[in-house]
């Protein structure tokens, strides 16, 4: 199981990016719950804007190197 | 096939929590991006685990049909498809005539008869223009007076295969094929092999 667990979703691998999703999620709402307790609601914005502008460019990384894998594969590179 | 469902049995778990805290703490896009990621993720896996599987499968299928094949080229269990459609003018005499003459128009496709490999594509004065298919074990098919080819020698074909077009080459006279079977060498009957 830990194997497994490694193999799919450890630093170098894909699936390493579900978590760095969590994590850019979680990280982005105790900001903006911080900035906006400070009242600082354009930070918050700002924030959230942010995150969500870092996680297409992590997925978009992820995607080409998932298709990368995939166009490997169908032609027997594998 | 366990190690595929573990797989993305556990790939589905992992984005199902990121899903849920995700959507919990109202960040709905990254959330959308997750699923993105899994089914992706998913497919990959899919692909890289049942590929084995599906070779080995593979592999046994073309071993039974390599025995089928085997079995009918020995016993002739007319099996092989006509390599033109149109009408037996001439039949199978071992000492004058050492195949079959199927009448059909110039330009008419040929079709091979059955899987194997292009051996000979070439000018013959009896002949004309002729293919020469090698089916193994000895077996080949031969096809001529034809007016054109659509094959090189070396290519293979399966049964179906258009490999050339009926003509009127060669010591003939008329437009026909003439199609002939040959065992280690020797015309047989070609209607003990045909459908």
């Amino acid at each position: 199981m830990g194997e497994a667990a490694k193999q799919a979703f450890g630093p170098s691998s894909p699936g390493f990016v579900i978590i760095l999703l969590v994590m850019l999620g979680v990280g982005s709402y105790l900001g903006e719950m911080i900035t906006t307790a400070i009242g600082k609601g354009q930070i918050s914005a700002m924030i959230r804007t942010g995150t969500l502008f870092s996680a297409i460019l992590a997925v978009v990384s992820v995607v080409w190197k998932l298709l990368t894998i995939f166009f490997n594969f169908t032609q027997g590179k594998m | 096939m366990a190690k595929w469902i573990f797989d993305v049995l556990f790939t589905g778990v992992v984005s199902f929590v990121a899903y849920v805290i995700l959507i919990a703490i109202e960040r709905k896009q990254i959330a959308n991006l997750v699923i993105m990621v899994a089914v992706m993720m998913a497919l990959l896996v899919t692909m890289q685990d049942l590929t084995p599987v599906i070779e080995k499968w593979s592999a046994r299928i073309d071993s039974l049909q390599n025995t089928a094949e085997n079995i009918s080229n020995i016993t002739g269990n007319k099996s092989w498809t006509m390599p033109m459609k149109g009408e037996i003018t001439q039949n199978f005499k071992s000492k004058d005539h050492h195949g079959l003459d199927i009448a059909g128009v110039v330009g008419m496709p040929v079709e091979a008869t059955r899987k194997g490999q292009v051996t000979r594509v070439e000018w013959n004065d009896i002949y004309g223009n002729m293919i020469v298919i090698d089916h193994g074990n000895g077996l080949e098919s031969l096809y001529g007076h034809l007016s054109g080819s659509s094959v090189k020698v070396g290519w293979p074909v399966i049964a179906g295969t258009k490999i050339g077009l009926c003509g009127n080459t060669g010591n003939s006279f008329g437009s026909h094929l003439h199609f002939e079977i040959r065992k280690n060498g020797t015309c047989i009957d070609p209607m003990y092999y045909l459908k």
